[in-house]
């Protein structure tokens, strides 16, 4: 690909980025590698915690959009449909391992949910952060994927719906109770060490 | 760590080994999936007015307020294999429904309320624009039987002894 060319797709969306791939170029699609690699592999390491097949589901996860470019539609937007293909090989991966997903380490998604909080000083002391770890990985499977994509991945509730193939209302509300049994357990916590 | 996984997904296009699938292939799953839902619907709504006509022909209905002897009796005689046909095609189009993206735009209890409201409805209104008999008058007068219809309308509607 020459010089012009390359230029010419930086300009261009995800979307007709991938309908210049299938009806093009097929060489420009590692331009989307270059675009989401990092994205996905962080959404699939937070899910699986282990950087090694991490690299092995972000490989597959661009294979699987390679093979089934054609069935996107690029009235649609191309983001929600590459995490809900990173969603789906991560959780066929936990299935497979009978392993459950993991929260640690998600400095974001603390700040972000007690950022209003009078606990949020409290919760960055080295010995809560222990407590706060243990409750985000106790909260129900069905929670902690909103929570990650809406406080780490900063998706919309609309992007979160189509990523996860549930409802936008149910988005919510499942945010919404996350975040309530978190707030109310630290704050029992915090109640019983004064 | 970015350029081993895109070197080794360029590798794998580039030597052939990852292919696209065809647009056609993709036509076809959905047609096939549009094709097979519509016409499970189409023959859940045949069912339900089946059911509706069995009960009716048979007047189970009424039956079921002359003491318990004759609660016996329309359990006996109830059509659980339809009923059991029913639960099969609810679970195929409960299937289907879920490869489409629009399943997940409402809340599925309401999406499952407003479908049984309008099975139900459009089974009705098969039972009172004489469907059945018409089918009935066909079973009977076509001279070959048809597999569990001509035994469902001919031998089993309208023959339970009052």
């Amino acid at each position: 690909m020459d010089k012009n060319n390359k230029k010419n797709l930086i300009g261009l969306t995800d979307e007709e980025l991938i309908v210049f791939v299938r009806e093009e170029n097929k060489n420009a699609y590692s331009f989307i590698i270059d675009r989401y690699h990092n994205k996905i592999w962080a959404y699939i390491y937070r899910l699986i915690n282990d950087p090694n097949d991490t690299d092995d589901l972000v490989q597959q996860t661009f294979i699987n959009i390679y093979t089934n470019i054609n069935s996107f539609n690029p009235k649609k937007r191309f983001s929600p449909w590459i995490y809900r293909i990173a969603h789906n090989l991560s959780v066929n991966y936990l299935k497979k391992k009978k392993s459950k997903i993991s929260i640690d380490r998600n400095e974001d998604i603390v700040k972000k949910l007690f950022s209003k909080e009078d606990l949020f000083n409290e919760v960055f002391k080295k010995e809560e952060y222990v407590k706060i770890n243990k409750l985000l990985n106790e909260l129900p499977e069905k929670y902690k994927t909103p929570l990650i994509l809406r406080f780490a991945e900063e998706k919309s509730y609309e992007e979160i719906s189509e990523i996860l193939r549930i409802p936008k209302n149910t988005v919510g509300t499942f945010i919404n109770r996350a975040e309530k049994i978190l707030r109310k357990e630290m704050k029992i916590f915090y109640d019983r060490k004064k | 760590m970015i350029e081993k996984n895109k070197k080794k997904v360029i590798e794998k296009i580039e030597s052939g080994e990852v292919k696209i699938k065809s647009r056609w292939f993709f036509l076809a799953r959905k047609l096939g999936l549009q094709s097979g839902l519509a016409l499970s619907v189409i023959l859940l709504i045949i069912i339900v007015n089946a059911f509706f006509y069995y009960i009716k022909t048979n007047n189970l209905l009424s039956e079921l307020h002359y003491g318990p002897s004759l609660w016996q009796e329309v359990l006996h005689f109830f059509p659980y294999d339809l009923v059991l046909i029913g639960v099969i095609l609810i679970l195929i189009i409960n299937f289907l429904v879920r490869k489409f993206e629009f399943h997940y735009w409402k809340p599925f209890i309401i999406m499952f309320l407003l479908s049984a409201l309008l099975i139900i409805i459009l089974a009705s209104i098969l039972l009172v624009f004489d469907f059945n008999e018409r089918i009935s008058g066909f079973l009977e007068d076509c001279g070959f039987r048809v597999p569990f219809m001509s035994d469902f309308y001919i031998q089993r509607c309208g023959q339970i002894p009052q």
